[in-house]
């Protein structure tokens, strides 16, 4: 009997990795970044420059979407790089979610 | 509180030749700094991450999956806690007439940013209060409205550089 119980607890994880890593790996993730009249539009669009590499004209467009319509997509990708962002865009004051597309 | 400055206290960022910054602000707003970055960092080192005024330093990280938001907490917040820690550090620790680097200005600027979201939070700034005279005649208004050109002037010269 324990052998029985230690083969369906070994399966279960089984499946839980399986979909742990079909989710992981075969989604795609999106980082919304949401307004915050707080947020100066200037050091908003400053942030999306730095983290993402953004040149002026793009950072600006996705900040001034935020501003008018709520919130912006910043991201698409992979779930590791995804969780970095949101990290980092709450580290710089920014109010960033993650979800899969 | 009132602040105000004599036209040659007026708070700037300098970009010295080398590369590195120079910022200028006065002694009574360097003060002023200090208390609030300390009275933040205390309130970030409680614990309290349910304090509603701390709510936009540590915000959920998925609105439609509460366990990810939980397990994204769990495994960042300490980090993030840090960084905003380190950040406010960075901003009492700096003096108007030494040089500092680029990364020790963004700090300032991330700290800056940090307690114009606690602030905006204890006065319930929300976007719809352009109508409240109250509100505007305050003196933490007032800071926060002085702390938003601080934050400008530095974005301004940290973009100018690249």
């Amino acid at each position: 009997m324990p052998k029985k119980g230690t083969e369906a607890l070994s399966t279960q994880i089984d499946l839980n990795l399986e979909n742990y890593t079909t989710n992981m790996i075969d989604k795609v993730w999106l980082v919304i970044v949401w307004d915050d009249p707080v947020n100066l539009m200037s050091y908003v669009t400053y942030v999306f420059q730095k983290l993402f590499g953004y040149s002026k004209s793009r950072a600006e467009a996705l900040m001034l979407q935020v501003h008018n319509e709520g919130k912006s997509m910043v991201y698409d990708g992979s779930f590791e790089k995804a969780e970095a962002y949101v990290k980092a865009l709450h580290e710089h004051g920014l109010w960033a979610t993650m979800e899969q597309s | 509180m009132s602040i105000e400055f004599e036209p040659n206290e007026i708070p700037y960022v300098e970009r010295v030749h080398d590369g590195t910054f120079l910022f200028h602000i006065p002694p009574i707003l360097k003060e002023i700094l200090n208390e609030h970055a300390d009275h933040l960092k205390s309130e970030l080192s409680t614990e309290t991450d349910l304090h509603p005024n701390l709510m936009r330093l540590n915000p959920p990280a998925s609105l439609n999956d509460i366990q990810r938001a939980i397990d994204f907490s769990s495994l960042y917040n300490f980090s993030i806690r840090n960084t905003h820690l380190s950040n406010l550090q960075a901003l009492t620790e700096f003096e108007t007439d030494v040089a500092i680097t680029a990364e020790t200005l963004n700090s300032i600027a991330m700290a800056i940013n940090s307690l114009r979201l606690f602030l905006g939070s204890e006065l319930g700034i929300d976007g719809g209060e352009a109508e409240n005279s109250l509100l505007m005649q305050s003196g933490s208004y007032h800071l926060y409205i002085l702390l938003g050109y601080l934050l400008g002037e530095i974005v301004t010269a940290l973009s100018e550089q690249n």
